[in-house]
């Protein structure tokens, strides 16, 4: 579902994951600063983008981290506080110019196919939406809008 | 009240740690045996299903999936991508099996070889076209008989009129009352060759070199009952591609797979010169051995690539093409333009410049796509295929290598080899382990050290798969098998081709005759006359490429074929 693009077109990678379940609820971890959700054991938020892929990689999550992408910047936030992320506009380039390639398509997570979009929660368990919820919130730390 | 939270970003192994699960007995495991003979308790691998080994196997799980930057660059220059399909499609002829090991429960034997006879296709041909006829495609209005390999028409294009090119496998439609039924069944004898969209153009491939070779035998029609006339066509044809496939496994794949030295030694072998008679008599029992399939084998998911370049106007990801199937994407079926495979892409020799996807080398890392939750759920969580080999792998404890080494110097000394290892360094135990030791320290993650008591059990006592794996980097840097899985993968192919040989084929004969004399000659004993300047004259994978190119009209297709 996110990983097809045409070979003509400009590329600029940037971060994924395999496993955003996993990253979801590591973030959720440093959030609440609570070990539940990394099976008791709190790791400490990475201050460099080797520190993050190599605890990405510790606790199985698949990174793909681009050797371009070489800075890490960690934002906490509070609830008041709307944080307008923007982003760089190279990405967004790079995204229209793939897009208007023949057989492009605009790529999302794998886990929005089964998840939310096939269709409605009314029957999800409480552990089906905590997951989707840990995606999302992985999906969102690290995404761009481009 | 943490699994209620979904927390999953485990630190430690998340396996059952008491209660040990048994592992399987191989005399419960129809259509497998191990190499040699079945190796005593002080020669099997200790690495079992219990919960201290799955624990090591897990964090060893880790360690092949780094995170690997930058991977479009490499390349093996010696094998283009297409030969990691051809090897898959040869797996699946030599071994099937619905349940894997890794997934049997408690030890319960849910599992057999099913793949009766090897290398002798029967993954396209099933059990031919009266056994498996939903494979077959009617030889005319009255379905009589059927002798040609179906193919499907691929995706029309928006706006395109007129049939499509047969471009894609067959698919159909399970009953259902949908308007516009998505295609959920492939029409081809093994489901796992649509395991992914390229190994299913790789398998519409080789249904078109069956049909091209029954193309050109269709002029001469014996007198008869209809099926009894187009008998002698079918078995041309499907021989012909065996035979043609065979040598191609010989001569093109193994000949860029295998360390060099191992693959002379078995490319003039007869059966008499195998290490293990056994390997010889694939008719029937005794079965394909554990240490092949489970171990030597398993190197092919290390050459997947996380991308493919797959005509001139598309390129996907390994995850696309493993969800674009009638198993996994039936509404997308068939396969549009932008799924049809142009085979210089993948195979050297058909276009100026190499192929664009090269095999990536042989190490001991899987890419990350390969662990994928949704694609490779696993044993544990978080560890995708590596976790899948690992364990099955333990399910049924193979040799250890150092048992296997020895094992095998032993019968090579008794059938005259001069050094069964080519001299090769890691042929020293005490040299092996201080590898293998430094290798997994190095690769040890500052969150997740590998315990010292895991390096010295993993070094002494390494799982097949991943050895075979750290074998092909420190020999070769990845651009081959080194010796010890070389001559686990020559037992079997080698044994299988030797031991059950073709007609035509003379085994041990070197050097073989051409391959156009070859083919003529089956005909002959077919009494099938073909043309003899039409028959390819190469058994190499451009030369076939070519050859279904000229018969079936593809030079110039679009989208493109060569």
């Amino acid at each position: 579902m996110g990983d097809t693009t045409p070979p003509a077109a400009p590329t600029l990678e940037t971060m994924t994951v395999e496993n955003w379940e996993i990253l979801g609820n590591l973030v959720k971890s440093w959030s609440t600063q609570d070990s539940i959700y990394t099976n008791g054991t709190l790791h400490p938020v990475p201050r460099t983008i080797e520190e993050l892929r190599d605890l990405l990689v510790a606790l199985g999550a698949g990174p793909n981290i681009p050797a371009h992408v070489d800075t890490l910047t960690v934002v906490h936030y509070r609830a008041n506080e709307m944080v307008l992320r923007i982003p760089p506009a190279d990405l967004i380039r790079a995204k229209e110019a793939r897009l208007t390639q023949p057989g492009s398509t605009y790529g999302l997570p794998d886990f929005y196919e089964p998840d939310p979009i096939d269709g409605t929660q009314e029957e999800a368990t409480p552990e089906q939406k905590l997951r989707l919820q840990a995606r999302r919130i992985g999906d969102y730390t690290i995404a761009h809008c481009e | 009240m943490a699994r209620a939270h979904g927390g999953n970003a485990w630190a430690t192994c998340p396996m059952r740690t008491a209660g040990a699960a048994p592992s399987v007995d191989i005399a419960g495991l129809e259509g497998y045996r191990h190499i040699l003979a079945t190796p005593d308790a002080a020669q099997r691998s200790r690495r079992g299903t219990d919960p201290e080994s799955l624990a090591t196997l897990w964090r060893l799980a880790r360690i092949l999936h780094p995170a690997m930057p930058d991977l479009e660059r490499e390349g093996n220059p010696a094998i283009p991508s297409g030969y990691t399909y051809l090897l898959q499609l040869a797996a699946h002829d030599c071994v099937q099996t619905p349940t894997p090991f890794w997934q049997m429960p408690q030890g319960r034997v849910a599992a057999r070889n099913g793949r009766m006879a090897r290398l002798r296709l029967d993954t396209l041909y099933g059990l031919g076209p009266f056994a498996s006829p939903h494979a077959y495609a009617p030889d005319d209005a009255r379905d009589i008989t059927r002798s040609a390999l179906r193919l499907g028409p691929m995706r029309r294009p928006a706006g395109a009129t007129g049939p499509a090119p047969q471009r894609d496998i067959a698919r159909v439609s399970g009953p259902t009352d949908a308007a516009a039924p998505p295609l959920t069944d492939p029409l081809i004898c093994d489901p796992r060759n649509e395991d992914h969209a390229i190994l299913a153009q790789m398998t519409a491939l080789w249904h078109l070199v069956h049909n091209a070779f029954l193309g050109l035998s269709s002029g001469g029609r014996a007198a008869g009952p209809a099926d009894r006339a187009r008998e002698p066509h079918f078995a041309w044809a499907r021989a012909a591609t065996t035979l043609v496939y065979r040598r191609i496994l010989r001569d093109d794949l193994l000949a860029r797979l295998l360390h060099g030295p191992v693959q002379d030694r078995y490319r003039r072998a007869t059966a008499a010169d195998l290490l293990d008679p056994d390997s010889a008599c694939p008719g029937s029992l005794p079965g394909v051995a554990l240490e092949f399939s489970h171990g030597a084998m398993r190197a092919a998911h290390s050459m997947v690539r996380p991308e493919y370049r797959i005509n001139a106007a598309a390129r996907h990801g390994i995850k696309a093409a493993l969800r674009q199937t009638s198993a996994r994407g039936a509404a997308q079926m068939p396969l549009g333009a932008n799924w049809i495979i142009r085979w210089s892409d993948f195979f050297d020799g058909l276009a100026p410049t190499p192929a664009a996807n090269r095999s990536l080398l042989i190490k001991p890392r899987y890419i990350a796509a390969l662990i994928n939750p949704e694609l490779f759920e696993g044993p544990a969580p978080g560890h995708g295929l590596a976790m899948q080999d690992l364990a099955s792998a333990a399910t049924v404890p193979l040799w250890s290598v150092d048992a296997l080494h020895d094992a095998i110097a032993a019968q090579a000394a008794r059938k005259g080899w001069t050094d069964a290892f080519d001299d090769q360094p890691l042929a020293d135990a005490a040299y092996r382990h201080a590898a293998l030791a430094a290798w997994l320290a190095a690769r040890s993650n500052r969150f997740d050290p590998l315990p010292a008591a895991d390096i010295a059990s993993l070094a002494a006592d390494p799982p097949l798969p991943f050895y075979v794996l750290f074998e092909a980097e420190h020999t070769h840097g990845g651009a081959r098998l080194g010796p010890l899985g070389s001559i686990l993968l020559a037992e079997t192919f080698y044994g299988a081709m030797l031991g059950d040989p073709l007609p035509g084929e003379q085994p041990g004969q070197w050097p073989e005759p051409a391959l156009r004399p070859a083919l003529l000659a089956l005909a002959g004993a077919l009494g099938i006359t073909v043309a003899a300047d039409r028959l390819p004259d190469q058994a190499m994978m451009p030369a076939l490429i070519r050859f279904v190119a000229r018969e079936h009209g593809l030079e110039a297709a679009d989208p493109a074929f060569l």
